[in-house]
């Protein structure tokens, strides 16, 4: 590493940075510490969009970069005076997330090919025109598990150059997935069984299998909030603030999910049954499959659930009736942290459980960026 | 695990580069600059106003010596003087200036602190002495031995002390300290005497 980098890198780690999650339809700014289980949050901003910051055509990985720049600048209540370090999240449904088992003698001459092959068959790009990352999980026999994260080149280019327009520098681009799971990680799951996160974001849902050995599993279902919005909004033919007060402050789910003919009576819950009973099979089928696969590991100590699906009313007791795990919202699982941040309408800590994360993983720290390189 | 997955190259990590700082190094390298020759200016100053300064104290200084000069007495005048005191000293004192040869030559044997106890004529054995009697017998208390034996060399020595009898008498206490007592029997002859006495 040359002078120039030792003194960047320098720069970079003793500088203060805020984070910046770029979600679907909503822009988060805050600086944040986390020190002995208690977090505090200033200057926290956000900028929400009805039409979202996400392209509308036929590419709907990318970020519309006239749009995220209007709401970055709105963020930022004009052009910042001094350019200002950002941690930046994306969220996770902007990744191709997956996995592939290799055997150990072919990945002497290195994984990249298996993963640019296994990205080729999956990804809707060419596999040049992603950032490809990837992570060794555990060996099983002859064969060890990969896992992979890939980001279109595009929206790394987008983010670099709205960032330059705004006065922010990036020193950091990463998965909400990344933050979650190190928020997660504050409170270790000593079980043999492995406990899941699912972050029911925007635009698609996150979950996760993880231990007391890291992350297990990885998978996406694209089934997000946006989706339920859209069904409430086509059924009532209302507008959003209307299908959104629906979803988050009408009752919609019974506090005893087991009281089906009662819970039919809820008529705005007839509109997105058939969303959360698809949400649920496909949780389910994720989970079965990771039992099929590690038949040692069968059995889930918890479901913990967060992002703004999180807020829907008794969404932690229909996911615990219907799979039969007990689950219980990120702000349950904190519930003795100190978690401070100005009272911005709508933000708990479910919504903030990535921008938490990160603020305890600090990705701009060199240790741990020299870790990502070796990686 | 989760720590590999950071998408921004490291080549683009760039740290802030505030708009400020191409103000603010040549405002300081300026300041830096206009600081030192402020310092030189203000050492130079300085150093001229000591120079001043000094030249100052060496003109106080010889406007000092010269006015002292001038107080002190003319010599010509003070030889003068000293020789016109000569004068009257030897015509008011020469028909006693024998005493004061004698009393001149004891004040040069006598160690310090010695007293002079008691003064005799050797002829009479009592304290009146006839124009001519030179013959004395002093009874001296010095401080220690060794007071006694200076004494006794001293008087020794010298030529107008002629037939010297020097007999330590034993401890004594006078006037509340203790010493010796030396009875000395001697000639006094004023002619050996050197002239300054």
């Amino acid at each position: 590493m040359s002078v120039i980098d030792k003194i960047t890198d320098w720069l970079i780690s003793h500088s203060p940075a805020a984070t910046l999650e770029l979600g679907a339809n909503k822009l988060l700014l805050c600086d944040g510490k986390y020190h002995k289980n208690s977090f505090v949050l200033n200057n926290l901003r956000s900028a929400r969009s009805e039409i979202g910051y996400i392209n509308k055509e036929d590419k709907s990985d990318t970020y519309n970069p006239v749009d995220l720049e209007a709401g970055i600048e709105r963020l930022c209540s004009g052009k910042l005076l001094a350019q200002k370090h950002v941690s930046i999240i994306v969220p996770d449904f902007m990744f191709h997330i997956g996995s592939v088992y290799v055997q150990v003698d072919a990945t002497k001459t290195g994984v990249k090919p298996f993963l640019e092959r296994e990205l080729q068959k999956s990804a809707p790009r060419p596999y040049g025109e992603y950032s490809l990352k990837y992570e060794v999980a555990e060996r099983k026999g002859d064969k060890i598990n990969i896992q992979f994260t890939a980001l279109a080149n595009e929206v790394i280019d987008v983010l670099t150059s709205v960032c330059a327009k705004s006065n922010l520098v990036p020193i950091s681009i990463q998965p909400a997935f990344v933050g979650l799971f190190k928020l997660l990680s504050l409170k270790p799951n000593e079980s043999e069984h492995p406990g899941v996160f699912l972050h029911f974001d925007m635009q698609g849902t996150t979950i996760g299998i993880y231990d007391k050995n890291g992350l297990r599993s990885l998978s996406k279902v694209e089934i997000g909030v946006n989706k339920l919005i859209k069904a409430v909004k086509t059924c009532m033919e209302c507008d959003d603030l209307v299908a959104w007060r629906t979803l988050f402050t009408e009752p919609l789910l019974l506090e005893d999910p087991s009281a089906a003919d009662a819970q039919l009576e809820i008529n705005s819950y007839s509109f997105v049954e058939a969303i959360l009973a698809d949400f649920l099979q496909k949780i389910y089928g994720i989970l079965l499959l990771f039992s099929s696969e590690n038949p040692q590991n069968s059995g889930f100590t918890r479901i913990i659930i967060s992002g703004q699906g999180a807020m829907i009313r008794n969404i932690d007791r229909l996911v615990a009736y219907n799979l039969g795990i007990p689950s219980h919202t990120i702000s349950q699982e904190f519930a003795e942290t100190d978690v401070r941040f100005p009272d911005l309408q709508g933000e708990t800590i479910e919504t903030l459980a990535a921008v938490l994360g990160s603020i305890v993983l600090e990705p701009a720290k060199i240790k741990r960026y020299d870790r990502i390189m070796a990686a | 695990m989760t720590t590999a997955f950071e998408f921004l190259p490291r080549n683009q990590r760039k740290p802030v580069r505030p708009i400020a700082s191409i103000v603010a190094v040549p405002v300081t390298l300026a300041a830096f600059f206009i600081g030192i020759l402020i310092f030189q200016k203000s050492s130079k100053n300085l150093e001229l106003e000591y120079q001043k300064a000094q030249s100052r104290v060496e003109a106080l200084t010889m406007d000092f010596i010269s006015r002292a000069e001038q107080k002190l007495p003319n010599e010509r005048l003070f030889a003068d003087l000293t020789h016109r005191i000569e004068k009257h000293n030897l015509k008011t004192g020469a028909r006693r200036s024998s005493w004061t040869k004698f009393f001149n030559t004891l004040d040069i044997a006598l160690p310090d602190d010695s007293v002079i106890i008691a003064l005799k004529n050797q002829k009479t054995g009592n304290s009146s002495f006839a124009p001519d009697d030179r013959e004395f017998k002093i009874e001296i208390a010095v401080a220690s031995i060794e007071d006694a034996n200076a004494l006794y060399r001293n008087l020794s020595t010298l030529p107008q002390i002629e037939s010297l009898n020097f007999a330590p008498r034993g401890e004594i206490v006078h006037q509340g300290r203790t010493g010796v007592s030396i009875t000395i029997d001697f000639r006094f002859n004023e002619n050996y005497v050197q002239p300054s006495l």
